[in-house]
């Protein structure tokens, strides 16, 4: 969000990337520098230390990236998102065998955080970048992906139960952060770890929907027993021409419309 | 109504008396005035206003808002409204009716040239010299094919300028319809030309035929009058000459014959003979169809001048005699040899009127919906009508005199001359069918059945099942004939051999497919002689593998012998009967060849009777099956045969599943996703999957199942309250429930093999491989999961891309599928018919990611349903040529699609959603597809994603063209149509991808250029391994990073290369942005996109796979 601020060439660093040593120039993307600055403070990003890359072709990954920056200076982390708006959702990641969330393969932003701030200026001064460490793509990619499927069970499910201990361990202890029983004066405290009061869209327009029929109904009982005074019936008809004219209206503009399309010339 | 409409609105004392009078108005409502009730109108109006003003105080300002909403309406307009609705089936369908009936309209301008152009034309006429023209008979160009029968040295005839000349038929109706339809005029020509013998043996017509063509020289040499003269048949009869001209937009067509009083009708009476053999000694054969033919010519006078009187005052009639001929020229029942056309109409009409069924006060909708009711109902080819109040003219036939010679009968007014006697009687039924049809519309409140009656054109390709052409020979039917006519009609057919050839055919044909079908029909058009019969299969009996005929010692089956020639065989039923009999084909044999049945039968008959062998004969109802018929196959097998082996095998799978009771929660239910499972898959797998015993397929692939493809399906657990919270736990959860399912299924059914995905589980059954994942409903809440951006702490539920996605498989895909698994079973060519839809799109490049396979699915589902205008067909030839229709003509920029499954919406949710679709036009994707089952928040999930507007627009395109080769060459469909339909151009494109053959799928039909691979063997390792598909993989990853420059091009039935085509946006150079920089590269401290790297990107990403990138230089 922070970055959506007009932002002048100027401001970047350009090198060209290559794919592997062999790669001309001419056929590297250009990757886009700027030293990391951000309103909130994110101890996994230290604006200090991070650096900002854009347009990174989407089949690099973080190991064909390491190559590319270990030459500045030591890299101790390197996230790779698609879109500003999955910069904050990075959730924590339990590092798993199986059950790893996949980048879109698209044009990618990168935060290379370095071990030290020298680094970041030192990649300011460079003109030319080394090339991206071997990287699987096509075929080979492929295939490493299919086979990561076919797992051992066995090796799965401990893994599982591992995951699972873990989870509920923190359920646990969130549950006990909130403090649910009653204190001293019988308040109970209701925090915002609870969430509120949830309800999912889907819910709430069902009710709406069935909230709405009843109120039809409701209409349609009452006019049933209505007609009995005659101004009920008067404002009945009046009701029911309007009606009526509405749907002429309606009747109308869709004519319009056909006519426009010549539809009424029958071959 | 009209009366009151407009009073009680104001007038409280009405009420009471309002429901007695709606009472009285029902009873009149039929026969009351509609378009001439301007009088009644008027009164009303300023009793109207009178009434109002009275009102108008009372009501003081207790309406205000009301009252200026109501004015906005005059009493004519509420009156009009009202009577709308009673009067004309809906407002709608009046404004309807109007409007096409003023797109048909003449101009008055036209109109004068017509009556300028015959005045000039008699002048002409007058001008002429009186010449003996008698010699032109002998001419080489004589455009008679019919010569005399005996040299008469007497035959002599005069141009004599004609007594008279008219506008007769149509345009001297005004019931003309405006399509090109032709003016007709008619020359009375002076009784000195003829002698009183001169109806017999054909020399009146010749006499005829001199005077037209004589008249047509003289045309040709002063040329000012009109162009293209020249002397044709009339309805394709041969003995019924007709001089055309075209005259500016006009064709005119110029009929001769002699004063109405020159020859007794009564001499032409059906059974009389009137073609006088020499060598026939007692010439007493009657000669029906040669007297309708003198008569026909000598009754057009009194004829046209009866049906003036009878309806030139009554406007409403005319309408509808319009509307009907509307209706008829949109089914093709008015063209080639003597048709269901206007005339016919006109006349039964007429009667209806006459017999005070109709009366023609009545509004032009009632009358419409009356005629299509009791034409629906008549009995024509059985008890006929006559127009002739006349009862005790000399010699008049009875109703059943002409039943004896006539099929059909309706009888004009001169009380001699039945005007159907040349029509066929199976085309008869089918009008009166459609009849029927045409009120079912009618009353269906869902659809407009205004654009469907007579708006929509069904062409005569769209409407059978099977289609017959016939190769028109003289000499091949002149034999047919010679065999096969008996002696009296050779007399009376002489010289009109097609009603000849017509009857013996039919004749056989009916008898030979009896029940199996519904109709049989006899197809002409203007000026073609081929033989063409359309066939529409009864379903119920149509695929009846033996034909039963009576038992070996009866009389019977000598006949029936002779019938079937040496198919017939005796054999022994079941129950124990022994009959003649005849097998079409195996009884496990695929449903593909069961549906041709009736051309193994059509072609054997034609063969055993009239010796027309099969080059003679286009016969048309599976060439295009070739695009989903197995190639390794001898049988005609599609893919309904391996879709059926799969869902077995998936049934059973299933039921083995929900048979593990001890796992932590039930499983409730199984539901298949794939394509297979509701038979529109182009290509689905062969039962020939297994394990391999090494657990690897080659060096680098893994995996434990060979097959050419894994079907999707998902698993419904029993409910539970105890899911957790958070996605990445319900991942591991699932994973472990596939442990479980895994560990249970082995140890309870060994024979069912299993592996274990962290995603999924992949089961093998009855050699086909299924993929399944576990669904639950958190899953889309919490993918709608989000947090607020405003304060960054309260949820928000919100649907999104990946909710969507979610919705879409797990819940909406599932309750698709199995929608229309029922609506296959209910229709079994309905997933055939979609698998060649979805091949035709195919191979125009355009595969499921730019064109969703559902699409396809629901817009044929949708035909299937809708029942009109023409019943879902029986063959998927058919079904597939109504779908490049549809997709050619239908507006979806005007028109959204509706597929209401069991019609579980009703007609207000509809209208509802319709009126926001026009409102909100552009919040709509470009297709808009609402269904039954879609879910109520959301209507269209379908074709939100895709397809654009511009891959619609191309497949529009595309549709035009393929449906017009189709029109072109339906009479001679074969191969090379079928290839131009499916081979697509490569103009245009900016790149292709070459591809390397090891790695794309291999599939068992007939590949894009239709070529076949080698017949696959299992072992060929790479392509089968787990059902992987690299160009899906590749064209996957190409999309997601290109999207929004370049649009990606495949042919997924083996196609070796992709085609790119660059979106107009790579072209331009932009400011420069960083939220815009992607893929650019910087130019003058401009953007502009990188395309060099780009194509390094491709070649980097398809690694392997790629052979070649070819870039086309423009």
């Amino acid at each position: 969000m922070s970055f959506e601020a007009i932002e002048k060439i100027s401001e970047f660093k350009v090198l060209k990337l290559r794919f592997s040593e062999s790669d001309d120039e001419k056929d590297a993307h250009e990757i886009f520098l700027k030293k990391y600055r951000s309103e909130k403070k994110s101890s996994s990003k230290p604006s200090a230390k991070t650096l900002l890359v854009l347009n990174i072709p989407p089949y690099a990954t973080k190991d064909s990236l390491l190559n590319v920056f270990k030459s500045v200076g030591d890299v101790e982390n390197i996230t790779l998102i698609d879109d500003y708006s999955n910069e904050h959702k990075t959730k924590y990641n339990v590092p798993s065998k199986f059950f790893n969330d996949t980048v879109p393969f698209k044009f990618l932003i990168g935060f290379i955080v370095f071990k030290k701030s020298s680094s970041l200026d030192a990649i300011f001064s460079l003109t030319e970048l080394p090339p991206m460490a071997e990287t699987l793509t096509g075929i080979e990619k492929w295939t490493d992906e299919h086979n990561k499927k076919i797992v051992n069970y066995n090796d799965m499910q401990l893994e599982i139960e591992e995951y699972m201990k873990h989870f509920d361990k923190l359920l646990e202890a969130e549950k006990n952060q909130d403090n649910t029983d009653a204190d001293e004066d019988g308040w109970i405290q209701v925090g915002k770890k609870s969430g509120g009061f949830k309800q999912s869209e889907t819910v709430v327009h069902r009710l709406e929907e069935k909230m709405q029929n009843q109120r039809k109904k409701a209409k349609r009982n009452l006019q049933q027993i209505s007609g009995i005074y005659a101004f009920e019936a008067r404002e009945n008809k009046k009701q029911e021409l309007i009606e009526l004219r509405k749907k002429f209206e309606d009747d109308k503009s869709k004519l319009q419309a056909m006519r426009q399309n010549r539809k009424f010339k029958p071959y | 109504m009209s009366k009151t409409a407009g009073l009680f609105v104001r007038n409280p004392n009405f009420v009471a008396k309002q429901s007695e009078e709606r009472e009285n108005e029902d009873l009149v409502a039929s026969n009351r005035l509609s378009d001439d009730s301007g009088v009644s109108e008027d009164i009303t109006a300023s009793k109207n206003k009178s009434k109002k003003r009275k009102t108008k105080a009372k009501d003081g300002n207790k309406s205000k808002k009301h009252k200026t909403s109501d004015e906005k309406l005059t009493a004519e307009q509420i009156n009009e409204m009202k009577e709308s609705e009673e009067l004309y089936h809906s407002n709608m369908f009046r404004m309807q009716i109007d409007e096409t009936l003023k797109e048909i309209k003449l101009k008055c301008s036209q109109e004068e040239f017509i009556n300028k152009w015959l005045t000039t034309f008699k002048k002409f006429l007058n001008k002429l010299p009186n010449e003996n023209i008698s010699g032109l008979l002998k001419h080489d160009d004589y455009p008679m094919r019919t010569k005399l029968i005996e040299e008469d040295k007497k035959f002599q005839m005069t141009y004599q300028s004609p007594k008279d000349a008219f506008l007769y038929g149509s345009y001297a109706l005004s019931t003309n319809i405006g399509n090109d339809s032709a003016v007709d005029i008619h020359l009375i020509v002076p009784d000195e030309s003829f002698k009183k013998s001169d109806y017999l043996n054909h020399i009146f017509i010749h006499k005829k035929t001199l005077y037209l063509w004589f008249i047509a020289k003289k045309l040709k040499e002063k040329g000012t009058l009109g162009g293209n003269i020249k002397v044709i048949y009339l309805k394709n009869d041969p003995l019924k000459p007709v001089l055309m001209i075209d005259a500016e937009e006009f064709h005119i067509s110029i009929t001769a014959s002699i004063s109405q009083e020159f020859f007794k009708l009564n001499r032409f009476v059906p059974k009389t003979n009137n073609i006088k053999l020499k060598d026939v000694e007692e010439s007493t054969t009657p000669t029906p169809h040669y007297n309708f033919n003198i008569l026909y010519d000598c009754t057009i006078e009194r004829n046209q001048r009866f049906i003036f009187n009878e309806i030139s005052k009554f406007d409403n009639v005319k309408n509808a005699i319009k509307l009907l001929k509307i209706w008829i020229h949109q089914r093709e029942f008015d063209t080639g040899f003597y048709p269901f056309n206007g005339f016919i109409v006109t006349n039964y009409l007429i009667h209806l009127i006459k017999v005070k069924k109709i009366y023609p006060t009545m509004s032009c909708y009632q009358i419409v919906r009356l005629f299509w009711n009791l034409f629906g109902h008549s009995k024509l080819d059985i008890n006929g009508i006559s127009l002739c109040t006349e009862k005790d003219l000399s010699n008049q036939p009875s109703i059943q005199d002409f039943h004896e010679f006539y099929d059909v009968v309706m009888v004009d007014n001169s009380g001699y001359c039945n005007i159907l006697s040349f029509l066929s009687v199976d085309l008869y039924r089918k009008v009166r069918n459609e009849c029927l049809n045409a009120i079912k519309v009618l009353d269906n409140k869902l659809i407009n059945s205004f654009q469907q009656l007579f708006l929509t054109k069904i062409p005569y390709y769209l409407q059978y099942d099977h289609f017959i052409s016939i190769k028109w020979d003289c000499k091949t039917f002149d034999k047919i004939i010679e065999k096969n006519g008996s002696d009296e009609d050779k007399i009376d057919y002489r010289d009109s051999l097609y009603p000849h050839v017509r009857k013996l055919i039919m004749n056989v044909l009916r008898k030979g497919l009896g029940e199996r079908v519904t109709s049989l029909i006899p197809v002409t058009h203007n000026q073609s002689y081929d033989f063409n019969i359309g066939i529409i299969l009864n379903p119920e009996h149509a695929f009846n593998i033996v034909e039963k005929g009576p038992q070996s010692n009866q009389p019977e089956s000598e006949e029936f012998r002779k019938f079937w020639g040496n198919k017939s065989e005796i054999r022994r039923f079941k129950d124990g009967s022994i009959t003649e009999s005849i097998l079409w084909c195996n009884a496990d044999a695929p449903i593909a060849e069961k549906r041709i049945i009736c051309q193994k039968i059509v072609t054997f008959l034609l063969k055993h009777h009239f010796n027309i062998i099969n080059d003679k004969i286009v016969y048309n109802a599976k060439q295009f099956d070739i695009v989903i018929r197995s190639v390794f196959n001898e049988l005609d097998e599609t893919n309904e045969e391996r879709s059926l082996a799969a869902i077995r095998a998936f049934d059973e799978m299933s039921k083995e599943l929900r048979n593990l009771n001890d796992l932590p929660l039930e499983i409730v239910s199984v539901l298949g996703t794939d394509p297979v499972f509701r038979y529109t898959d182009v290509t689905p797998p062969n039962s020939l999957a297994k394990t391999t015993n090494s657990g690897f397929i080659n060096k680098s692939l893994r995996g434990r199942f060979l097959t050419q493809k894994t079907l999707n399906g998902v698993i419904q657990l029993a409910p539970s309250g105890k899911w957790p919270d958070n996605i990445d736990a319900m991942k591991r959860i699932k994973a472990a429930f596939y442990i479980e399912i895994s560990k249970k299924m082995s140890s309870k059914y060994p024979s069912t093999s299993i592996q274990v995905m962290p995603d999924c589980v992949e089961i093998l059954k009855d050699k086909f491989v299924f993929n399944l994942k576990i669904v639950h409903p958190k899953e889309i809440a919490l993918a709608k999961e989000e947090i607020s951006t405003k304060n960054n702490l309260s949820t928000l539920y919100k649907a999104n891309e990946e909710s969507n996605r979610l919705e879409f498989e797990n819940v909406l895909l599932p309750k698709l599928n199995s929608f229309l698994h029922g609506l296959h079973c209910r229709f079994p060519s309905y997933g055939p018919t979609v698998a060649i839809a979805k091949r035709w799109l195919y191979s125009q490049m355009i595969d499921s990611y730019l064109w969703p396979d559902e699409c396809t699915e629901l817009l044929v589902a949708e035909m299937f349903l809708k029942n009109h205008p023409v019943e879902p067909s029986c063959q998927p030839q058919t079904g597939f040529l109504r779908f490049l229709q549809h997709l050619a003509t239908f507006s979806f920029e005007n028109d959204m699609v509706v597929v209401n499954f069991n019609d579980d919406m009703d007609a207000e949710q509809i209208d509802e959603l319709e009126v926001n679709f026009r409102k909100n036009r552009k919040n709509f994707p470009p297709i808009f597809i609402a269904t039954s089952c879609d879910s109520s928040h959301q209507y269209g999930i379908w074709s939100t994603r895709a397809p654009s507007i511009y891959i619609l627009k191309r497949v529009q395109l595309l549709a035009q063209c393929s449906v017009q080769i189709v029109a072109e060459n339906f009479t001679k469909l074969n191969m090379n149509v079928v290839k131009d339909l499916f081979t697509t151009s490569l103009e245009g494109y900016n790149l292709f991808i070459h591809l390397n053959d090891k790695y794309i799928k291999k599939v068992d039909i007939v590949r894009y250029n239709f070529t076949n691979f080698k017949p696959v063997q299992l072992d060929q390792k790479m392509a089968f391994s787990g059902g992987i598909d690299f160009v899906d993989t590749f064209l996957k990853e190409l999309r997601s990073a290109f999207d929004d420059i370049a649009i990606f091009f495949y042919n997924p039935i083996g196609s070796n290369k992709i085609a790119v085509l660059w979106k107009q946006s790579i072209k331009e150079r932009k400011k420069f942005a960083a939220s815009h920089l992607n893929m650019c590269k910087v130019i003058n401290e401009q953007l502009e996109v990188n395309v060099d790297a780009i194509l390094n990107d491709i070649q980097i990403i398809g690694k392997g796979l790629i052979e070649s990138i070819e870039i086309i230089q423009d």
